[in-house]
């Protein structure tokens, strides 16, 4: 589990913080991987344009929704047309609880759609849970051939 | 003898002449006088006079011989009166006497037996006669047509009768003779086959009228015209008639009776033919429902049937006596007449009966003739009459006759026409709306002022006579419109024109067709038209109708609105990105106060006093309502831009699963409700399932602290809305409590999000469930109110439809 990487894509430096706390909270020491903003986060993941990506793929990215340049959804989208990333899981994090934020979060492929508490206990839980089941209990196709 | 008398004059004047001659010859021959010549004058006159001629001429024949002596020259003294003279005067006077009683002698005797002999030639004359006549009337009797008998005794056995008896009796004259007329006579009380066809009976009427009339027979010994019956030899009844007359002696007593007997079957077939025709004829005119009356040739009445008598309010014991005159009604009065009016009869009234009357005696008739009738009650009918004048064979007028119909209901139907087409004309002048009539070839019959207004033409005859077209737009082109833009007519609208016309002609009729009319001053008028085609009752067309409505201020209103709706839509789409940002960008920093307060306190908790503890966490509370209170306020205006679904909804089940989740979030609670089974809805599903939910939310709630709590959901008729909406009739569906109720002071309040008339620590809340209850009640044009006593509970009302509106 020390292994894996985590991928926060989060804008708001508060968020971040809490998102950070709430994890360490519980224990989770897995590398996180930060990317304050979209073009940040896809620089990361598939590189610049014609230069082929050296980073390590993290195992989990919490993509944030609504982020100034590129924002979570555009992201979403990228990381699934790209064959490197496509089967990258990717839970949605954010404030909004738009109907219509959620369905194009599916229909873009995300795998789950978190919306932040206000209260930071159930944030907290909210996070331990993430961690536990997309870290822990599942599987992916590309870890069998790393 | 009597050829002596008729020439006596002359024989006695020839007798005169020889007795002169005789005593002058003698006197001639002899020389002496010769008075016995005077015989010859006096036998003459004893001859042709009689006794008292012949005296006369004796005595006058001494003065005549005097005189011939005195004439031949003797002496007068001498001779004259010698004795010879005197004696032979007396002598002659003898013989005169003599001669002249004879003569008279003879005429007696002459005379007798002249009349005898005539007396004699008279009476075989009459024999003769006598004779002839008796032979015609023999052959009279025997040939009659009429049936005759003689019967020459007094106990009327018949001793002749001629073949038309026998004929008409059927019997020979052996069998005839000795018969009594009595026996050929029907038996009193014995219906006997008549010859008329008829069966008849001899009555008592018949045997009284029969008795009477032998009576007067036998008083006066004649009777004429007297009708009664014969039985023939076949046993049948034959209807006579009789002029019967006695025979008479010289004493004047009946030794018989001869009777003439005429068959009068025809006859009273015909009388039978008659009468039934005349009652024939008198059913006509008695049960016809046009009154019929008829006058003589002064207008008396001589004949009125019972309509007419019903129309004039006359009784048929009224009748004699009445003529046309006592139902004219008369100059310069004024009556009430049975149309409801009240009518005055002019000059103009009289003029008109008098040319008509004038019409009738030229013409002989006079068809559909209009005038009042004066009833017994002093009313007016008004008639229509046809009125025939009648003339007898000698072309002289004898009457008339009238057939009269009552025509009030024509009249008062006319009136109403009348006052149905004034009050319709009143309509059309008035109408707001622009009318236009046109009859069968389009050509305009008639224009109301409102479109003279709309067109900018000033009389009706500017437009009356033409075409539709005198005001339609006839070229493709741009054109400047009463509502202030200009619009392009393009050939879309010609055929849009055309569409309308055949859709017209197709379905009789056209709504709501929106064109233009071209004003005098050329500026277009958008306009919205019906038109219906007018036929007849043979549904020929005869024409069409338009109304026609200026509709510039609602084109400018629509102009108006589709801004107002870009805009709406604009400022829709920026409360959307505003709620987003809301969404995302308020809550994040309260993220943020929460879970850095929650930092604080993790990680230096055990630096701060309790107090300082207890606010951080006042500040984490107050963070999170402030979250709740957002995103409550989002699911608010997202009910406002979600899009509506409308569907028929099974509202009790959907109110029963509503309840049953909010049982199984709260098991504990035991709470009874009941829900009115059938109740459905049409609208938005997810709408109503929020609306129950919140409303069954609230109840559930209010009731908390209530013994035994009780939640109802109904649909009634009969409630109205205490303020603003009537709703009286429609279905308004409640749900009502038993909970805590409220202040109906704080009703107006109710609505509003955030409002809460409770405490949050004594119900939680934010207080936006009934602000979105009615938004959705209103989304869907309902209403929603509610009733509440504080401790006693409440009730919510709420429509899901819209108030009903015409022309929907």
């Amino acid at each position: 589990m020390e292994n894996k990487t985590i991928m926060i894509v989060e804008d708001n430096q508060d968020d971040l913080d809490l998102t950070m706390r709430a994890l360490k909270k519980h224990h989770v020491l897995n590398e996180i991987i930060v990317a304050r903003d979209g073009a940040e986060a896809l620089e990361y993941l598939i590189g610049r344009e014609g230069k082929d990506p050296r980073n390590v793929l993290p195992e989990l990215i919490l993509l944030d929704l609504k982020m100034p340049k590129i924002d979570g959804l555009e992201v979403l989208r990228r990381i699934r047309a790209h064959g490197r990333t496509k089967h990258l899981p990717v839970v949605i994090l954010t404030s909004s609880d738009e109907e219509n934020d959620i369905v194009e979060s599916y229909e873009h492929g995300a795998n789950s759609y978190v919306r932040k508490p206000v209260d930071f206990e159930r944030f907290v839980e909210a996070a331990n849970q993430l961690s536990l089941y997309w870290l822990v209990l599942n599987e992916f196709p590309h870890k069998k051939g790393s | 003898m009597q050829r002596l008398t008729k020439h006596r004059n002359i024989l006695f004047c020839l007798s005169i002449f020889v007795y002169i001659a005789l005593f002058y010859l003698i006197f001639h021959f002899y020389g002496r006088g010769m008075p016995t010549a005077a015989l010859v004058p006096v036998i003459a006159a004893g001859l042709c006079y009689g006794l008292r001629g012949g005296i006369l001429t004796g005595v006058l024949s001494f003065p005549a011989n005097s005189l011939l002596l005195v004439l031949c020259g003797v002496d007068w003294p001498e001779r004259l009166l010698g004795g010879g003279g005197i004696a032979g005067t007396i002598a002659l006077v003898v013989q005169g006497a003599l001669v002249g009683r004879l003569r008279d002698l003879d005429s007696s005797l002459r005379s007798a037996r002249n009349t005898i002999q005539l007396e004699i030639d008279e009476r075989t004359q009459s024999y003769n006669e006598l004779k002839k006549a008796e032979g015609k009337l023999s052959a009279i009797i025997k040939n009659s047509p009429d049936a005759i008998y003689i019967s020459e005794n007094t106990e009327g056995r018949i001793d002749r009768a001629n073949n038309a008896f026998l004929d008409l009796l059927g019997y020979r004259t052996e069998e005839i003779e000795g018969t009594r007329i009595a026996d050929l006579s029907p038996h009193p009380g014995s219906t006997y086959d008549c010859t008329t066809g008829e069966k008849v009976t001899i009555d008592d009427t018949y045997l009284e009228h029969l008795m009477e009339q032998l009576h007067l027979f036998f008083e006066k010994g004649v009777i004429t015209n007297w009708e009664f019956y014969l039985v023939d030899k076949q046993g049948t009844l034959v209807p006579v008639e009789s002029n019967v007359v006695s025979l008479l002696d010289d004493r004047q007593e009946r030794i018989g009776d001869v009777g003439i007997i005429r068959d009068i079957t025809r006859r009273r077939q015909e009388e039978a033919t008659l009468r039934e025709t005349y009652a024939f004829l008198d059913n006509i005119i008695e049960s016809s429902i046009d009154c019929i009356v008829i006058s003589d040739g002064t207008g008396k009445i001589i004949r009125a049937n019972t309509s007419f008598l019903n129309l004039m309010g006359w009784n048929k014991a009224d009748l004699p006596g009445k003529a046309t005159s006592d139902f004219s009604p008369f100059c310069y009065e004024t009556y009430r007449c049975t149309t409801g009016e009240t009518i005055t009869i002019g000059d103009d009234y009289f003029e008109g009966m008098h040319e008509q009357l004038t019409r009738m005696f030229e013409e002989g008739s006079v068809s559909n003739w209009e005038a009042y009738f004066l009833r017994s009650d002093k009313m007016l009918v008004p008639v229509e009459q046809n009125s025939t004048i009648l003339y007898n064979p000698q072309k002289e007028i004898i009457g008339a006759v009238g057939i009269i119909h009552d025509i009030t209901m024509r009249r008062v139907a006319e009136n109403r026409l009348h006052e149905a087409n004034e009050f319709l004309d009143n309509i059309i002048e008035s109408s707001l709306d622009c009318i236009a009539v046109s009859d069968k070839n389009g050509r305009i019959t008639r224009v109301n002022r409102a479109l003279l207004e709309l067109l900018r033409y000033d009389s009706p005859d500017d437009l009356i006579g033409r075409l539709p077209s005198a005001f339609a737009v006839d070229d493709e082109g741009v054109y400047e419109t009463t509502t202030g833009d200009l619009v392009t007519v393009g050939r879309d609208y010609f055929r849009k024109s055309v569409d309308s016309t055949n859709r017209l002609f197709a379905e009789g009729h056209i709504s709501n067709l929106e064109f233009y009319f071209k004003r005098r001053d050329g500026i277009l008028v958008p306009i919205e038209e019906n038109i219906v085609l007018l036929t007849d009752k043979q549904g020929e067309r005869t024409g069409a109708v338009g109304i026609i409505r200026d509709i510039t201020q609602r084109k400018q209103n629509e102009l108006e609105m589709m801004r107002q709706r870009d805009q709406l839509e604009a400022t829709n789409k920026e409360l959307e990105a505003f709620s987003y940002s809301v969404s995302h960008d308020l809550r994040a920093p309260l993220r943020g106060i929460d879970g850095f307060s929650q930092a604080v306190i993790e990680d230096y908790g055990k630096l701060l006093p309790d107090e300082g503890r207890h606010y951080l966490e006042r500040v984490r509370a107050a963070s999170q309502r402030m979250a709740l209170l957002i995103d409550d306020l989002l699911k608010l205006s997202r009910l406002t831009r979600r899009e509506m679904h409308q569907e028929k909804i099974d509202l009790s089940a959907l109110a029963r699963e509503v309840f049953q989740n909010i049982q199984a979030a709260d098991p504990h609670r035991q709470v009874h409700y009941s829900i009115q089974p059938g109740l459905s809805v049409k609208a938005d599903k997810t709408l109503v399932r929020v609306l129950i939910d919140n409303l069954l939310g609230n109840a559930w709630k209010y009731t908390g602290k209530t013994k035994h709590p009780v939640i109802e959901l109904g649909m009634t008729r009969n409630v109205t809305r205490p303020d603003v909406h009537p709703v009286s009739g429609k279905a308004v569906f409640f749900i009502r409590d038993n909970g805590v109720g409220f202040d109906m002071g704080y009703a107006e309040k109710l609505f509003s999000a955030f409002q809460r008339l409770h405490s949050p620590d004594d119900f939680p809340g934010t207080g936006i469930g009934l602000a979105t209850a009615q938004r959705i009640v209103h989304r869907h044009g309902g209403t929603i109110w509610a009733d509440a006593k504080p401790n006693e509970g409440a009730t919510f009302y709420f429509t899901l439809q819209e108030e009903p509106s015409y022309g929907k």
